[in-house]
């Protein structure tokens, strides 16, 4: 794995005892040694599946899920690189496979927003930038409303949204975690932004033609 | 700053780790280009999964940390006669110190000089053996912080832990 992928993806964490040694802990059977690892690296994660997953529980079931991947696929684990980094291509593994299990039809999606998310389309279509970055912060529906969008996208273009533009990895990079070909991330990436930004523009415009009224 | 440079500072300013020139310059940018005004508020949709700095998953909402950020500043606090701090809660903490003051004084050792002036006139009626306990014999016996069986020193199981290995 190139070193540039291996600085970004480093989730981070000196601790008193490397990684590695709890590894070879857990290889060698001592299982204890995982929940030491565990919380080491249980927020990063849940923080990564929280940008897949808007629902406080499917992020918790997605989180477990990935530390049960990664205890059973420890055996396969290279010392080369960093098991922060390598745990992240687990979780966004599992994210993307959560993804499809729950395929939806995108037009479901965009149809029947809340009253408190129209009431952020109508802010982010009206107020002044600052002002849309300061309410941004206060409410969950601006949260709710990024979710819908993106799960108004097809898995393989939301996952590559995210580990694109949310974990600012490369083509390349991308590429290595999900197993796809550079060209099929490069295309993935661009549908993804296009129809990202028409159902936007759907958001935008459905507020104002419901305004009009 | 011209059309490029506002599409490469959509991610800062959101994040508000842009500097204060280039916000200003931002913002003019946006109040004239309306592609780029367009194209902002699209990416404020999605911004707040995409680009949020807030650690969700750890359990940090959007509202706490509003309410950390509303903080009024350090010069604020502090301000006498301010309605955050009306007199009588400056009375009373004064008060308090006094009193606090007061019982150190009375519960303190005396001094060295004091015991060598007794010593020498012989008056030691005053002066209670007890008030030279030292204060860490206050919390725990002396010699216990190094007796590894002391329970102080027992650490908790690591199966209290939750266990991702199931």
């Amino acid at each position: 794995m190139p070193l540039a992928l291996v600085s970004k993806l480093r989730l981070g964490s000196p601790a008193v005892r490397p990684d590695e040694e709890l590894i070879a802990e857990v290889l060698a059977g001592q299982t204890a040694a995982y929940a030491e690892l565990a919380s080491r690296y249980r927020d990063k994660v849940e923080r990564l599946c929280h940008r897949f997953f808007g629902d406080r529980e499917i992020v918790r079931d997605m989180a477990q899920e990935s530390f049960i991947r990664a205890f059973t696929k420890l055996s396969t684990f290279r010392a080369e690189m960093p098991f922060g980094a390598w745990l992240h291509a687990v979780v966004a593994n599992v994210c993307y496979d959560e993804l499809r299990r729950r395929q939806r039809r995108p037009e479901d999606l965009v149809a029947d927003f809340s009253a408190p998310e129209y009431t952020w389309a109508q802010l982010v279509s009206e107020a002044t930038p600052e002002e849309i970055v300061a309410a941004a912060e206060q409410r969950q529906e601006a949260q709710d409303l990024a979710h819908r969008l993106l799960d108004s996208l097809r898995p393989d273009d939301k996952t590559v949204m995210i580990l694109k533009e949310a974990e600012d990895l490369s083509v390349a990079e991308i590429a290595q975690i999900l197993g796809w070909s550079e060209a099929k991330v490069k295309i993935r990436a661009f549908r993804a932004r296009q129809l990202m930004r028409k159902r936007a523009e759907q958001i935008l415009n459905t507020r104002r033609r419901r305004a009009v009224k | 700053m011209n059309c490029f440079e506002a599409r490469q500072a959509f991610i800062t300013f959101w994040q508000r780790t842009i500097s204060l020139e280039q916000r200003a310059a931002f913002c003019t940018h946006l109040s004239l280009c309306q592609r780029c005004n367009r194209s902002f508020r699209v990416f404020a949709l999605s911004a707040p999964v995409l680009h949020s700095n807030a650690d969700a998953a750890a359990g940090t909402s959007p509202r706490s940390r509003v309410t950390v950020l509303r903080r009024p500043p350090v010069r604020d606090r502090g301000r006498v006669g301010s309605a955050r701090h009306p007199w009588w809660l400056l009375g009373a903490a004064g008060a308090m110190a006094a009193a606090a003051l007061a019982v150190y004084v009375m519960a303190a050792p005396p001094s060295s000089a004091y015991v060598l002036e007794r010593t020498i006139t012989g008056d030691d009626s005053g002066i209670e053996l007890t008030s030279f306990t030292t204060g860490g014999e206050l919390f725990e016996p002396e010699g216990a912080a190094l007796d590894p069986s002391h329970p102080i020193l027992q650490e908790a199981p690591l199966g209290s832990r939750d266990d991702f290995a199931g």
